[in-house]
């Protein structure tokens, strides 16, 4: 929806710690949607990786607080990168 | 206020989501003053309290899970949202933290949707000014229709400020409500504006499900739109309520759910949360007028707390300082409360009960068994109460997230989330706050999980037996020897978690979002108030099934001792007066005494009944006092030591317990007996420098082996491999009393007796695999041994199966 010529869609799982990258949706059941919604992972939303390592939870900012996503869920979340 | 409401006590309840200090809230707007119970069904804990308006009436004041909205997908928002729903609260007190407005607002919006009144408390002003954070409270109570109160929850004349605020609106919507429908039971305005208004799709389904769902059965009315929009979030909860009740059929929610998601490209969930945000954005580009973010000092600690090389260690360290706290400060108290205790309860209602005169049997009853009932109950006390401490101090400064966050990737693999190392950990000091410690958990599966493997953390308990066999059986390797068992405990944790992973808690661990709340410097009274309330709990309800069952062991090893009491209390004496690790021994001095008085007690017969069982293990016909000792250790572990020296005494025709050598003074002197009590403490304490390397208390605990006769044990146990066989079966057999009382509460009774009995038959099945290995050679128990196993897998299998998996979630 929100793709731009130079921008592709990839899970977060794949993005590396200090990168600043805007959500572009979530993937999974309705269930761990609601959970990430909720923390404000939503649409739209610019959050920043604090820490990312594959197999390992990731350290995100979202607005004025800092979140952890379970590595199961990382794969969920899809964002915008440059 | 009218006559009409003065019967009906108004309600208020207070909601926010985690971290944002309701607790804090909470306690200033009730002055301290609470009940803590249960919700009903569920282990999620209920505050309820009293708000007193200026004019001396009392509200009822409640306290809500924390929660981030209200789609109910754990316990506690299932909590919090069903007593919204049900229409008992009057007023919401909504607590936001200032300094995460938009988030926080997220769950503000759908307490609006819900029609409740509320009023938003606007927490950590004084934080968000440093933070240059400045908020328009004017313009959000007129963005959002409510009244607004700015507050530092901590802040006395904040809450006072809040408190008066809460009045006003309180008897405002009372005399609204008064006006248009007479004296009201309920002060909800029945028809409220709508707050987010979302695309046609969605509002054009909601529309047509308002018709049908009139009559959907909430205490709370007029609130069809909002179960409409759930059912379109995909509650499934709302959505099961709905479709069971005939109101809307599913094929026809599910037909909805596919047309929205296929017109709009976005499932209705997240379309309805992506507008919720929307409008909470643009209240709060309104509302909130300066704002940069700053590299605080949080981002700092946890670049170096969570950092990939560090971290673990980090965690490793700070859990030994927790167990080291809890087990030299915490243990240092021990003495104190067995003697001041054991001298009222056991000594001095002795010597009350001769001088009155009454007959033996009742001495006996009330002080062996009663008194020294509450005795063992009150040396838990020290332990309990550093433990909890120690881990509200950690929780409250914000660490525990980050302990999680390190430990992530080992438990992951046991089928565990990494909350969970830290009862775990907590389990080697004690099982019972091990157990009450997963109820930091989030999900009901892995409480369950991480209780079924804490016992196999060896606790302190159990370290002084395995030191009386060591010194007996292995005086060189003995430290070797002791250290092997704790391995051997963990290994089977593993073991166990690998199993239960794959039988009766299928899947992987609930994957996890969740908050890092910032670090803040632990706040004493919070830290106080919190340990107080759960050392409390424990005291009450783990404190009852104590004193019942040590008062019917005292009972049942005092049958068939007649008269025998001047040594009963010589015994006590003594052994009061010994240094130790564990918890008690009064119950040791109760089995000593009494074994050492001759007679055959119900309890030798239970022994000699029982010990065939053990005979695979090495337990030979003529060793049955061990079999009593296992008996003995379930009310407490160390109660094995002095039950087998008093016992093997006896077999030897010996006046039995070396221990019995104490002044017996006949008169009850209070002074002397705090005084000794205070010494206790100040003993303990001065050798706190020289066991920084000793977290587990190995010195002490081999002091006190010193003391007993080892050899005595030689007489049971013929060989080193018997021994051993024996350690490993007292390492994982049936958790104490203690402890089971605290698993019965956490875990329900089903999954309690499921672990006893697993954590039994994996002791038996353990030591007599090693035994038959080792020494015994024998084919047969091997394989019954095996069978078992499979047998125990089979079993798990089955009822993984079987039982119902949605209530774990």
């Amino acid at each position: 929806m929100r793709l731009s010529m130079q921008q592709s869609t990839v899970p977060l799982s794949v993005v590396s710690s200090g990168e600043r990258v805007k959500v572009s949706g979530i993937a999974g059941g309705a269930n761990a949607r609601k959970k990430l919604l909720d923390l404000g992972i939503r649409p739209g939303e610019m959050i920043e990786v604090i820490s990312g390592h594959k197999n390992h939870p990731f350290l995100v900012r979202v607005g004025d607080s800092r979140v952890m996503i379970g590595w199961g869920m990382v794969e969920k979340v899809l964002v915008d990168q440059n | 206020m009218s006559e009409g409401i003065e019967t009906k006590q108004r309600v208020i309840a207070v909601a926010g989501n985690p971290n944002s200090g309701k607790t804090t809230l909470f306690n200033g707007l009730s002055g301290g003053a609470e009940r803590i119970g249960n919700w009903p069904g569920v282990t999620v804990e209920k505050k309820v309290g009293s708000f007193i308006m200026s004019e001396g009436s009392k509200c009822e004041l409640v306290d809500l899970p924390g929660i981030y909205s209200l789609s109910a997908s754990s316990e506690d928002e299932r909590v919090a949202r069903d007593y919204l729903l049900s229409g008992s609260a009057d007023l919401v007190v909504n607590i936001l933290d200032a300094n995460n407005l938009e988030r926080n607002l997220y769950l503000t919006v759908q307490l609006l949707e819900l029609g409740q009144p509320i009023i938003l408390a606007v927490n950590m002003m004084d934080l968000a000014r440093k933070n240059n954070i400045s908020i328009d409270l004017e313009a959000l109570e007129k963005s959002l229709g409510v009244p607004v109160v700015g507050i530092s929850a901590v802040e006395n004349k904040d809450v006072k400020q809040l408190s008066a605020r809460i009045e006003r609106y309180l008897s405002q919507l009372e005399s609204e409500a008064t006006r248009e429908r007479g004296p009201a039971l309920k002060l909800a305005v029945p028809v409220r504006p709508v707050f987010v208004q979302y695309p046609n799709e969605i509002e054009d389904v909601v529309e047509d499900w308002i018709g049908k769902l009139k009559e959907f059965p909430v205490g709370l009315e007029g609130i069809e739109r909002w179960i409409a929009l759930k059912v379109l979030e995909q509650d499934p909860w709302i959505t099961k309520q709905v479709t069971d009740g005939g109101f809307l059929d599913a094929r026809e929610v599910q037909n909805a759910l596919s047309r929205i998601e296929s017109l709009l490209k976005q499932p209705a969930d997240l379309v309805i949360a992506d507008y919720r945000y929307g409008f909470v954005h643009a209240v709060v580009g309104r509302v909130i007028r300066r704002h940069t973010t700053r590299r605080s000092r949080t981002d700092m600690a946890d670049t170096v707390v969570m950092n990939r090389v560090l971290g673990v260690p980090i965690f490793l360290g700070i859990m030994y300082a927790v167990f080291w706290i809890t087990m030299h400060i915490g243990g240092a108290f021990i003495d104190f409360f067995d003697i001041l205790f054991g001298g009222i309860f056991v000594e001095g209602a002795a010597i009350l009960f001769e001088n009155i005169g009454s007959p033996v049997w009742l001495k006996v009853l009330v002080a062996d068994g009663v008194g020294a009932g509450i005795v063992t109950v009150s040396t838990f006390i020290p332990f309990v109460f550093m433990m909890f401490l120690v881990l509200s101090i950690l929780e409250d400064s914000g660490y525990m997230a980050r302990a999680a966050f390190v430990m992530d990737r080992f438990m992951r693999w046991l089928g565990l989330p990494g909350k969970s190392f830290v009862p775990l950990m907590v389990g080697f000091g004690c099982t019972v706050p091990a157990v009450l410690a997963t109820k930091t958990l989030e999900s009901n599966k892995d409480r369950i999980m991480t209780i079924f493997l804490s016992p196999l953390m060896s606790c302190s308990a159990k370290l002084p037996v395995y030191v009386l066999f060591a010194a007996a059986f292995f005086q060189r390797n003995s430290g070797g020897i002791i250290f092997s068992l704790y391995l051997a405990g963990i290994i089977l944790a593993i073991l166990t978690g690998l199993l239960l992973k794959h039988t009766l808690f299928p899947g992987d661990p609930s994957s996890f979002v969740m908050e890092l709340p910032p670090y803040h410097s632990p706040r004493l009274r919070h830290v106080m108030r919190h340990t107080w309330i759960r050392l409390k709990e424990f005291l009450m309800r783990a404190g009852l099934i104590i004193i019942i069952a040590v008062s019917i062991l005292g009972f049942l090893s005092s049958i068939g001792v007649p008269g025998g009491n001047q040594k009963d209390a010589a015994a006590e004496t003594a052994v009061v007066d010994g240094v130790k690790t564990g918890v008690t021994e009064s119950t040791q001095a109760d089995v000593d005494a009494d074994y050492s008085t001759g007679g055959a007690s119900v309890l030798e017969q239970i022994g000699k009944g029982v010990s065939p069982v053990f005979r695979p293990m090495g337990v030979e016909e003529g060793n049955w006092p061990a079999a009593v000792a296992l008996f003995t250790g379930i009310f407490a572990k160390e109660a094995i030591i002095g039950t087998l020296s008093g016992m093997y005494g006896q077999m030897l025709g010996e006046d039995g317990s070396a221990l019995a050598e104490g002044d017996e003074e006949g008169v009850f002197r209070p002074g002397a007996l705090f005084f000794r009590a205070v010494r206790s403490v100040s003993e303990a304490l001065s050798g706190l420098g020289s066991s920084l390397a000793d977290p587990v208390g190995a010195q002490a605990a081999g002091e006190e082996a010193r003391r007993e006769n080892t050899s005595l044990l030689k007489k049971g146990f013929t060989s080193p491999v018997q021994a051993y066989a024996y350690l490993l079966f007292v390492l994982i057999y049936f958790p104490c009393v203690a402890s089971f009382a605290a698993i019965l509460k956490e875990s329900g009774p089903r999954y309690a007796w499921l672990q006893a009995g697993y954590l039994t038959l994996l002791g038996w099945i353990v030591a007599v695999v090693f035994y038959q290995l080792a020494e015994g050679g024998s084919v047969f128990w091997i394989g019954v041994a095996l069978a078992l196993t499979l047998g125990i897998i089979l079993l798990f299998r089955f009822l993984g199966k079987r039982w119902n998996r949605a209530e774990l979630t």
